[in-house]
């Protein structure tokens, strides 16, 4: 019996030692990930458009509005009311050049999360960068290189953006191809609209 | 001492990890497509093993029989997370490219089986040199396969392009496929030097005796 | 039809030994006869259905409501562990026959990076319930899949002449690069 007791006396003060530890570590870590994390957004942001030095943060309310579209069937993860955030592109002499907006689509592999970027002045796509992916390394993942993603430039949100015939889907991988483009036709026209709608005052 | 430079050079020739023992081959194959990837994934999963190792050392009179696997894989997964959340915060990219293999190092079978099969038994400057051995045996190994089919893949090594203009690379090396071939070659390849020497060591003493 | 595609795309596309490299110490360590592999592919089949049922209660009842993720991995091990020992003890009583097939193969499950390999990823990539326990069957069927193929091959080539530096694991490897060659074709199909 004694022995029973101390098994369990062991392996709950071990268990607790490492979980402490690890809330510690947890700790020590934490800044410095979410400075990479933000860091990483904010390259892809200057990325999408082009002539941006700096950006500002718009939180532009829910986007109830998105989820009524019947044309697309998926939901947000975190329900219908995440606020959707816009990121405007600033120049160096402090003009906006344009705004940039995260969306996602489901891949081959799980969630594709791409940051769209769209002019100022046409209100046409200037750019997009890929943010995360699992899709099949050296197929699906593809959809990371230059000559798929711009495609999309210089596109707008006068028809959806169709597969196969606006953009060359990469061979082998149309699941991949497919979620790219359901990510930014779900969302162009309402950050489009929350941009303008945002910016009036 | 002299003991001790025999466990040491144990892990990095005659009971080598991945070429001999054939343990952990997950990552060996999965993230050697570049020298770097391989070394950094083998960094990390020294810097587990050397410090599991000489915990469990510590620990072996305290730690009961009964409960000793569920308590070893406990303190493993404890220094597993910590290298992962501190690759995270130091080196983001290498976690990238690392992925779902850094928190996989809970599992690598060379971790689990020195700590059964010599730290729990060993004092603990013998568990360090062991676990040491292993390790650098290990990263020897990840490092070499993720420079050879960085070579042949994309004609770079850790980053430097070293081949000559005309060089088309071999891009299946890259790939999957290419992780198994390029291993089941440097394992003939290293069957082939053992039995070289092997025989000569036997000749040698064939003429000693005689 | 979605399900379906992440099935196929499991045990096929993304084929969790071949492709993946999830599994490989089991894949090369038993995989020398057919029968003792459809054992082994079954045993842990079975075990990944359950750890994805385990890992996703844990992370969306536990882990995530207290803030806990970053004991993700130590407590996806060991629920591994104790759900391997669980049907352990489980089939030792109720169906010996059972156990007395697959019993052997247990022990080793829990140290099978594709175990928790298939729950770190279920939640890397979101997955619902209903998703994670097909990621979860097709992953041990693609498992299973993968040793009884390269187990047949190992038959076969028992009797062949095989330079003397290739044998054993050597050839073995060898042979695992050209069916994950054959798998990469099933890329091109979704």
């Amino acid at each position: 019996m004694k022995e029973s007791v101390r098994m369990i006396v062991v392996l709950t003060v071990i268990a607790m030692v490492s979980g402490f530890w690890l809330a510690q570590v947890y700790h020590w870590t934490y800044d410095e990930i979410q400075r990479n994390k933000a860091q990483a957004l904010a390259g892809s942001i200057l990325e999408v458009l082009p002539g941006a030095v700096d950006f500002r943060v718009i939180e532009a309310g829910p986007v109830g509005s998105l989820a009524d579209d019947p044309s697309s069937s998926q939901t947000r993860p975190g329900g219908d009311s995440e606020p959707l955030m816009l990121y405007q592109g600033i120049d160096d002499s402090g003009a906006p050049v344009g705004f940039a907006f995260v969306s996602e689509g489901v891949g081959y592999g799980g969630i594709v999360k791409i940051m769209v970027g769209v002019d100022q002045a046409s209100g046409l796509i200037s750019g997009l960068a890929v943010l995360e992916h699992s899709e099949t390394p050296n197929l699906g993942s593809r959809i990371e290189e230059e000559s798929f993603r711009k495609q999309f430039v210089g596109k707008g949100t006068a028809d959806p953006i169709a597969l196969g015939q606006d953009i060359d889907k990469i061979s082998g991988a149309t699941v991949s191809s497919r979620a790219v483009v359901e990510a930014v036709n779900r969302d162009l026209a309402g950050a489009l609209e929350a941009y303008k709608e945002a910016t009036k005052q | 001492m002299n003991r001790m430079i025999k466990d040491f050079l144990r892990g990095l020739w005659d009971e080598h990890p991945t070429f001999r023992i054939m343990i952990g081959m997950c990552p060996t194959l999965a993230v050697t497509t570049t020298a770097l990837n391989g070394l950094g994934m083998a960094a990390a999963t020294t810097f587990v093993l050397i410090c599991s190792s000489v915990l469990i050392s510590m620990l072996k009179r305290v730690i009961p029989a009964g409960v000793r696997i569920p308590a070893y894989i406990v303190v493993i997964a404890t220094f597993v997370t910590t290298v992962d959340y501190f690759m995270l915060a130091k080196s983001p990219e290498l976690h990238q490219a690392l992925g779902v293999f850094i928190p996989l190092i809970v599992v690598n079978c060379i971790i689990l089986g020195r700590a059964e099969a010599y730290a729990s038994k060993m004092p603990v400057h013998f568990a360090a040199i062991d676990a040491l051995g292993m390790g650098l045996g290990f990263t020897w190994a990840l490092t070499l396969i993720g420079a050879i089919r960085e070579l042949l893949g994309s004609g770079t090594v850790f980053g430097f392009a070293v081949m000559p203009d005309g060089f088309a690379p071999i891009k299946i090396l890259t790939s999957p496929p290419g992780a198994f071939i390029t291993l089941g070659v440097l394992l003939a390849l290293m069957n082939v030097v053992s039995d070289r020497i092997a025989q000569k060591t036997k000749a040698r003493q064939e003429k000693a005796a005689s | 039809m979605e399900y379906l595609l992440l099935f196929v795309a499991t045990v096929l596309v993304n084929n969790f030994v071949l492709v993946q490299f999830l599994g490989i110490c089991p894949f090369l360590g038993v995989s020398k006869q057919v029968s003792t592999s459809v054992g082994m592919g079954i045993a842990t089949t079975f075990v990944m259905v359950m750890a994805a049922l385990a890992s996703w209660l844990i992370q969306h009842f536990i882990l995530i409501p207290l803030g806990l993720q970053y004991l993700q991995t130590l407590s996806f091990i060991l629920v591994i562990a104790a759900l391997v020992q669980l049907v352990e003890m489980f089939l030792h009583k109720s169906i010996p026959g059972l156990y007395r097939a697959m019993g052997i193969f247990l022990p080793l499950i829990t140290t099978n990076c594709a175990v928790l390999g298939l729950a770190l990823n279920a939640m890397l990539r979101n997955y619902n319930l209903g998703e994670s326990l097909v990621y979860g069957f097709g992953a041990g069927v693609g498992f299973t899949l993968a040793l009884i193929l390269i187990a047949g091959i190992r038959e076969e080539i028992q009797f062949a002449d095989i330079p003397k530096p290739l044998k054993g694991q050597a050839i073995a490897l060898i042979i695992a690069g050209l069916l994950s060659l054959a798998f990469s074709g099933f890329a091109g199909m979704i």
